[in-house]
């Protein structure tokens, strides 16, 4: 089993995930490796965007992964199979989080201790960054914002995608994903104002 | 293989999970699009029957009615189909962002060329007569279709103001004639000028209009005019409504004389 797997991985490995969508096609096995290419990112992104725990999450990425398995021939080819995944995975966090009728909001992963070098390398929140927040206290700032300009930020900034990426995850046109990185700054630069001002520490940490 | 990935598969093979057939994502992409197109021709449908109702109402007569052509204007435009088009129009956008890919367009783009090609149609429509054709089935087939357009008859109906409608019941000679109000209530009308328009004055004509009240029972005519054939229809249920009236109570007169010579 195990070097019947090390095999396959040998085969699917240089596969684009375009390729491994067409192979999983014919052969549900195939999926495996795509789920294995996105499980980690989509965790990550599921916590970033989510109240939820680990294990919410995973269960989460359950979902996603089954309900892009269900829609694989549903898979649009002028995208990005990863844009096409984390749509879903969008949308799967907001239905998720409408059953539960709670808010989603940032909880701490692991993964995110570069959080302030990464939001610091954009010019405009560099500025704002400057004096040094810690992790906490941005990650403090984001819980804070609208749930769409933190979705956006975290999706610019921590899954560095694209403006087109953007787009094509949220479905929203281009120009609006401009116009909504830009509140989102804006509203990122207010709230760790408002924190200054209050001599608290941004995020009420 | 990790844990997460070993577990969907597990999935997949349990539950027997596979992927929907392609034609079902086909099928939906053209229903949504089907949908978006018709609703664009129900737009360029309700828009022929504005411009029909435009095009043939009276805008002339604002000022019999004492009141300034803005006013006018304003109290005659045809809004329940202003707001249907309105509604219709909001419709086919909200189908459109159901398209696949449709945030990849420049929205306000498709938006004027929808507003573009939906008012186009509609001009064409209108001039087809289809404008004209849609408001008549309404008013026969629809029971409250007359009651939230603009009554014509309401603004025809004010000989104090010198605006009247009717049949023209018996033609006297070339220069007076009877009326027959919707109401049933009958008038003298005498031709004022030269204006009197020969070819109408004939007798089951439906006519409109313009003079001015003499006393109860008289009206002096400075212009009259044809009703269009819509208002015809109008008349003849009126009318007709009107007939049934006066039979109903003639019956009950009947009854009661009956009953009171039998007693």
């Amino acid at each position: 089993m195990k070097e019947k797997f090390k095999e396959e991985q040998n085969i699917f490995s240089n596969k684009t995930d375009e390729q491994l969508v067409a192979l999983t096609l014919k052969n549900p096995e195939a999926y495996a490796f795509l789920v294995q290419r996105y499980e980690e990112k989509l965790l990550r992104y599921v916590m970033r965007i989510s109240r939820s725990t680990k294990e919410d999450g995973e269960d989460i990425l359950q979902d996603v992964f089954l309900s892009a398995y269900k829609n694989l021939n549903d898979f649009d080819q002028a995208l990005k199979f990863s844009s096409w995944v984390y749509r879903i995975t969008h949308n799967k966090v907001i239905s998720h989080f409408r059953k539960v009728t709670a808010r989603p909001k940032t909880t701490t992963y692991e993964g995110d201790s570069n959080l302030l070098n990464i939001l610091a390398s954009d010019e405009d929140l560099a500025r704002e960054l400057e004096r040094k927040y810690t992790v906490a206290e941005v990650k403090g700032v984001l819980e804070k914002l609208d749930e769409r300009y933190r979705e956006v930020l975290v999706l610019k900034f921590l899954e560095e995608k694209d403006y087109k990426e953007i787009s094509d995850i949220l479905e929203k046109p281009m120009g609006t994903v401009a116009t909504l990185i830009s509140r989102a700054k804006k509203q990122f630069k207010e709230k760790t104002e408002e924190g200054s001002s209050k001599g608290e520490k941004i995020g009420g940490i | 293989m990790t844990k997460i990935s070993e577990n969907i598969l597990k999935t997949i093979e349990a539950q027997h999970v596979k992927p929907e057939p392609k034609w079902k994502f086909l099928a939906k992409d053209g229903f949504v699009w089907v949908a978006f197109v018709a609703l664009l021709l129900v737009v360029a449908l309700a828009f022929a029957v504005i411009l029909d109702f435009v095009a043939n109402y009276d805008w002339d007569i604002y000022t019999y009615l004492h009141k300034t052509f803005l006013q006018y204007v304003l109290l005659s435009l045809p809004y329940v189909w202003i707001a249907l088009l309105a509604l219709f129009f909001a419709v086919a956008y909200y189908d459109f962002i159901h398209i696949r890919g449709w945030y990849r367009h420049r929205v306000y783009l498709v938006v004027l060329a929808s507003i573009f090609l939906s008012f186009g149609c509609g001009l064409i429509f209108f001039f087809a007569g289809f404008g004209k054709t849609i408001d008549r089935a309404l008013t026969k087939n629809v029971p409250f279709y007359e009651k939230v357009k603009i009554n014509k008859e309401q603004l025809w109906n004010h000989p104090d103001q010198g605006l009247l409608e009717g049949e023209i019941v018996e033609v006297k000679n070339e220069n007076e004639f009877v009326l027959e109000d919707p109401s049933g209530k009958q008038w003298e009308v005498q031709d004022a000028s030269i204006q009197m328009n020969k070819d109408v004055i004939n007798q089951g004509e439906n006519v409109e209009i313009i003079g001015g009240e003499k006393d109860s029972n008289d009206f002096v005519a400075k212009s009259i005019r044809e009703a269009d054939n819509e208002r015809e229809d109008e008349f003849i249920k009126k009318k007709e409504a009107t007939r049934a009236k006066k039979n109903n109570k003639a019956q009950e007169i009947e009854i009661e004389v009956q009953s009171e010579l039998s007693q």
